[in-house]
């Protein structure tokens, strides 16, 4: 017996919108420079105090690079990664991604940038607090349509490299502070991000799981990542290929790594020697 | 220094001190002002004397209210009880850091009992303010465009339950407080969850979520891991929706029995014959059910023998098999002053020396006076289909009272006797009453008894001086009958036989005009039920709004990880949808429960249709209201929530 087969309306993906988006974009995407980052200002206003969290940034980010930003509690560095994940709208500036400019972009299809470019970790790690570690992990899976048996195994593969197989059950409270990170680590990592964007993500680990961070973190700049790091730790800052200063919204110094000679017994941090400055930081130090 | 802290603390949080102060003002409004409309309607009590309606109604109309008003006090107290709780539970790891850091209970106490009992104060004085502004109001409009509503208003019940109700939140809260004040740190890190969760899904869950979209799983994972959440939304949900499904389905039921009775206590189409003097009272009687302002019968000449109308009979018969309606009722209509006569009971008693259970008579009932519509019938003749206490039997010395009269002077009529004079012969008479019936003439003030009775007591062999004619019968079963030829052929056999003045009667109108009376109520109510329908849709639209606003930093951190406004939008819905699912069931449970446990004592049950419809209702108006709620959330300023811990 034959049985006439409705043909299924196939709801269309979040991928397949994210592939029309591109498709909208007039010229080819050229692969370099990834971010640019032009006239970056981002003011707080707390009725008549206005705070400059970050202050007119000019920035290039080429793809694949390993950017480390440092500086003082309170520089702005959480402020500006934020920016550059799109979920918050700056003062004034733009921020090119492969050329788009996402500023003007609505928050909808500011998800939909997130979702296939970044992968975020949060200062404060931000897990969703009713699902469990791995249901964290598999949630950004899940939001792009990947089957169920999938997402398991690829959450449970991150939560183990990770080392927090055992934990997989649990709830975001009923982790220390370092297993919710590593648990924002795996999760950031999900769905293959071409770019992460971390917070201090071994602010709260031991040597041996910071080294353990860092290591991850180089692997994946090697895979074709585009890694930018906000943090104070040296086993972060040593992999970095270029390690930016912000100070009170401004960068105000940007170095390239070109090798890297690390002191590592003396415990002093800033052990970069010999770096070669590009002719704009050059400038920037010079007028400080 | 507590009421300097508790202050700063409400307006620190004001955005959250607003929508909880709105929360409780709105509820407690309209518990307020259902007391003050209720009382000035006068359905909130018996009245000493009924000049409307009849006691049986009456009786149930304030049964509906009186349930009505408990399930909306029991509602205003929950609300508070759960937003004050609320706050302490927003409060908690204020409180745990509070603690850490070395302030002592005693303080804790004062911080945040005082906040919640100054949020609590404020609702009250402001929610009675509105509502007496709002009965104000009611009362000019009412009284200038209809002039029927009595100035009524509360006083000592609404203080009595805000006094109460402060007690019990100051009880609560301040146990609530020592609770959290014993947790650990570790323990107030849980939030919503309970500490010691188990997070893993049982496996039958976990299955059916596979096959489930993602805003779907997600809710529900929302929903199980946050129990504590779920049940209070749930108290909430259910007692609403409860007060709802009792407002309309206890409509229907008012309407529907106080409609029925009056078919039964009257007859749909009826005539009545007689003289033009005793038609005019016996009509009057039927009239005061529905307006106020016609009198009760007072006394008369209805004994006059040239009112006799019993040598009609044989001829009026003749005439009206050609009809086919093969009985006729006949009766001595009159109105006279009855006493209520004490009867005894037999009751059990216990010894309280030796704990010996032994019986003794007692003696209940006075000796009250009341003008009463009298009538002598056969009981088995009646044009009425009675609803009735008792037995109706043609008993020489039985009579049969109305409900108005044995409830309003009465104490337990069935077993006492009602007596009254032949002032002629100077003799007094007493019969056991038999039955009470729920009787729309006079109001129900009417006393029945066995025509040949009657007669002789009143010294008026073989008088009759009224006829009523059913003809429902032929009404229905006829559509040729023609109505006005039927009545001009027995008027011309009266005119004929007895006399120009003594005519026909029909019935109907009055009967119609009785009916739009209960209609008229049921207006009333229902106009009532609305303003209750809007409060109580405007609080729970509050309450879940505050819900979704608790959630918003998970809210924000689904956005920050790509998912889209609608998907949060789907997850909040579902969540809603699930809740109110689950508590319109069993408010409808609950509800049917108690209605026919109060108010199906004397009632009529409407199809299963009308509760089922009733229910279907009310999750339809309130999965609208989740609908917008979560269709009116939108992403802003995700990073300031994100940036919160
Ligand atoms: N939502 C906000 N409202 C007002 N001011 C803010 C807000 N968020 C950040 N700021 C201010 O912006 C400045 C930069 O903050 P940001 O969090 O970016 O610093 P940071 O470099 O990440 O510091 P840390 O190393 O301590 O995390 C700070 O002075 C902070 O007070
Ligand atoms: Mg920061």
């Amino acid at each position: 017996m034959q049985r006439k087969h409705k043909e299924k309306k196939m709801k269309p993906t979040r991928k397949d919108e994210y592939d029309y988006l591109m498709e909208q974009i007039p010229f080819p995407i050229p692969t370099s420079p990834f971010i640019k980052i032009s006239e970056l200002v981002k003011d707080f206003e707390i009725g008549e105090y206005i705070v400059r969290a970050v202050d007119n940034v000019e920035l290039l980010i080429r793809e694949h690079e390993y950017i480390a930003i440092i500086g003082e509690s309170g520089a702005g560095k959480t402020t500006l990664l934020h920016l550059l994940a799109g979920l918050d709208k700056p003062t004034a500036g733009a921020i090119y991604l492969s050329h788009i400019n996402i500023i003007p972009m609505d928050y909808e299809t500011l998800a939909t940038y997130r979702i296939f470019n970044v992968g975020l970790v949060f200062q404060n790690y931000n897990l969703i607090s009713s699902l469990t570690a791995v249901e964290n992990v598999m949630f950004p899976m899940q939001l792009c349509q990947i089957p169920l048996n999938e997402c398991e195994s690829k959450a449970n593969e991150l939560l183990e490299q990770v080392g927090l197989t055992a934990r997989a059950e649990h709830l975001p409270f009923q982790l220390s502070a370092g297993e919710q990170q590593r648990v924002a680590i795996a999760r950031a990592l999900a769905l293959d991000p071409p770019i992460i964007l971390a917070d201090e993500p071994t602010a709260n680990l031991d040597k041996k799981n910071a080294e353990f961070i860092g290591e991850l973190f180089e692997r994946f700049q090697s895979e074709g990542k585009t890694i930018v790091v906000a943090t104070h730790d040296e086993k972060l800052i040593k992999h970095a290929h270029r390690i930016l200063v912000m100070a009170e919204g401004k960068i105000i110094s940007d170095k390239q790594v070109t090798e890297i000679s690390f002191r590592d017994n003396d415990g002093e941090t800033d052990g970069i020697d010999e770096v070669s400055k590009s002719e704009e930081v050059k400038k920037i130090d010079e007028a400080l | 220094m507590s009421m300097n802290f508790a202050i700063k603390d409400i307006v620190h949080h004001r955005l959250e001190s607003k929508s909880i102060l709105r929360s409780n003002i709105t509820i407690l409004t309209l518990f307020f002002f259902y007391l003050n409309i209720v009382r000035s309607f006068n359905f909130l009590t018996m009245p000493p004397l009924i000049n409307f309606l009849n006691f049986t109604l009456f009786e149930l109309f304030t049964q509906f209210n009186q349930f009505l008003l408990i399930l909306t006090g029991i509602l205003a107290a929950a609300i508070l009880i759960i937003n004050n709780h609320a706050i302490i539970e927003a409060r908690k790891k204020d409180i745990a850091i509070m603690k850490a850091i070395g302030t002592y209970p005693s303080h804790l106490y004062g911080f945040y009992l005082s906040e919640v009992l100054i949020i609590c104060a404020i609702s009250m004085i402001i929610a009675w303010i509105l509502a007496f502004g709002g009965y104000l109001i009611l009362y000019l409009i009412f009284s200038s465009l209809i002039g029927n509503l009595a100035w009524y208003p509360e006083r000592g019940l609404s203080f009595l339950f805000m006094a109460s109700l402060l007690l019990v939140i100051f009880m609560f809260n301040g146990w609530e407080i020592r609770k959290i004040g014993n947790l650990s740190y570790s323990e107030t890190k849980a939030g919503p969850m309970k500490s010691k969760i188990h997070a893993i899904l049982k496996p039958r869950l976990r299955n059916f979520l596979r096959r489930k979209s993602l805003s779907l799983n997600t809710a529900i994972r929302n929903l199980y891991r946050k129990k504590k959440k779920v049940r209070q939304t749930l108290v909430m949900i259910t007692l609403a929706s409860m007060i709802l499904f009792t407002c309309f389905f206890g409509i229907f039921v008012i309407n529907k029995t106080g409609s029925t009775y009056v078919t039964q206590a009257q007859g749909e189409y009826v005539l009545a014959l007689g003289n033009d003097y005793v038609l005019e009272a016996y009509n009057q009687g039927y009239t005061t059910f529905s307006n106020s302002s016609v009198d009760p019968l007072s006394t008369g000449m209805f004994l006059n023998s040239e009112y006799n109308i019993t040598e009609i009979n044989t001829f009026l018969m003749e005439t009206l098999t050609e009809y086919d309606i093969q009985a006729i009722d006949s009766r001595l209509f009159t109105a006279e002053t009855i006493i209520e006569q004490p009867g005894v009971v037999l009751q059990a008693l216990i010894n309280e020396t030796t704990g010996a259970d032994y019986q003794e008579y007692a003696l209940v009932g006075g000796e009250d006076t009341r003008l009463v519509a009298m009538q002598g019938v056969h009981f088995d003749e009646m044009v009425q289909d009675w609803y009735y206490e008792g037995a109706l039997l043609n008993i020489q010395n039985g009579a049969v009272i109305g409900d108005t009269l044995a409830g309003e002077i009465y104490e337990s009529a069935l077993v006492q006797w009602i007596s009254y004079s032949n002032i002629e012969a100077n003799r007094t008479y007493r019969h056991k009453i038999n039955a009470i019936v729920f009787d729309t003439f006079n109001r129900g003030n009417s006393a029945y008894f066995l025509l040949e009775s009657l007669q002789e007591t009143l010294g008026r062999p073989n008088f009759t001086n009224l006829i009523l004619v059913d003809y429902s019968a032929i009404m229905m079963e006829d559509s040729l009958f023609d109505k006005d030829l039927f009545i001009e052929t027995i008027t011309n056999l009266l005119h004929s036989k007895m006399g120009e003045d003594f005519n026909v009667l029909d019935l109907y109108p009055t009967f119609q005009a009785n009916e739009q009376a209960i209609f008229e109520n049921t207006l009333t109510q229902i106009i009532l039920s609305m303003f209750m329908t809007f409060i109580i849709g405007f609080n729970l639209y509050q309450f879940q709004r505050g819900r979704v606003n608790d959630d918003l930093k998970d809210n924000s951190i689904l956005y920050a990880l790509g998912a889209k406004e609608k998907f949060i939008q789907h997850t909040i819905f579902w969540e809603l949808i699930f809740l109110i699912s689950l508590g319109t069931l069993l408010a409808f449970i609950g509800a049917m429960y108690l209605i026919i446990i109060f108010l199906m004592d004397n009632s009529n049950m409407p199809s299963i249709w009308v509760p089922l419809g009733t229910g279907a209702g009310i999750f339809v108006f309130f999965s609208g209201l989740s609908w917008i709620i979560a269709r009116r959330f939108h992403i802003s300023a995700p990073n300031q929530n994100l940036m919160s811990n």
